[in-house]
């Protein structure tokens, strides 16, 4: 009776070790995927702050010239001289403007 | 004494997270403010926005550049004082120019050759504007415009062509 006893007892710890070790699996498992989860975040805000540290460039053809109204507005400065000229003289206008607009370079 | 040994290599584990997550944070930071903004592009369309002001006003060209349909070689001459530019740099480039301007007339639809030009700066930057490749970015910036104006009812199409080097102080 007692040797029967101390087996189901040698028993009982051989299942709780078991669980234990099942359950210390399943925490490890979950720190790695948390780990590597961290990981590629942090590497995607990496990789698009790089991007965006390259693309710092800026550039304007506008010029904000003040209304008498007191506003302001944004004209593209050449196009408006060219157009003070077509008022003086428009002759050839499209092949002006085909000229100005063509790619330079 | 197991418990505190599980709970001591969390602590240690959570230590070396949030030091990775600082030093990323620091890292993106350092990157992002590192970079300069390369303003080269902007600087060279005002410098055409500021010439272009010089030499036409209200649709005609102007009165010291052209009379009576002869253009005037002095104000090539004095380009940066009649435009009020300045092309002095800081300390470091003080022995090479980091500007240049050149300014072609054509007279009516002739555009094949200019019947006039004006010039002033470094023109060795030219040579930067044929290489069009992202990966040059420490060339010089070059920014072409055109538009059109008149003089005494003659139709006359300008192009300006503005180089802006500076590389050192708008490319990392």
């Amino acid at each position: 009776m007692n040797s029967t006893w101390w087996r189901l007892q040698v028993l009982l710890g051989r299942v709780k070790k078991m669980l234990n070790k099942k359950a210390q699996i399943s925490d490890t498992l979950t720190w790695i995927v948390a780990t590597i989860v961290i990981i590629v975040i942090i590497v995607i805000f990496i990789y698009f702050t790089s991007a965006l540290a390259k693309a710092k460039t800026i550039e304007a053809k506008t010029k904000a010239i003040s209304l008498s109204d007191g506003s302001s507005q944004e004209v593209n400065w050449l196009k408006e001289k060219t157009s003070l000229a077509y008022k003086i003289n428009k002759q050839n206008k499209d092949f002006i403007e085909g000229w100005i607009n063509e790619k330079v370079g | 004494m197991n418990n505190r040994g599980e709970d001591q290599m969390i602590g240690a584990y959570w230590f070396v997270i949030i030091f990775i997550v600082a030093a990323a944070v620091v890292y993106m930071v350092s990157v992002f403010y590192g970079h300069p903004y390369d303003v080269r592009e902007l600087e060279a369309s005002i410098l055409i926005n500021n010439v272009a002001d010089c030499i036409s006003q209200k649709g005609e060209l102007n009165k010291n550049l052209i009379e009576e349909g002869k253009f005037n070689s002095e104000f090539n001459t004095n380009l940066l004082k009649e435009c009020n530019l300045n092309f002095n740099t800081e300390e470091v480039w003080k022995d090479t120019p980091q500007y240049y301007i050149v300014v072609s007339f054509f007279k009516g639809t002739e555009i094949t050759k200019a019947v006039f030009s004006l010039e002033q700066g470094n023109s060795n930057l030219l040579s930067n504007c044929e290489i069009a490749n992202e990966d040059y970015q420490r060339l010089a910036k070059c920014v072409t415009e055109r538009f059109y104006s008149t003089s005494n009812n003659e139709q006359y199409l300008v192009e300006i062509t503005s180089i802006v080097r500076k590389s050192e102080k708008n490319v990392k």
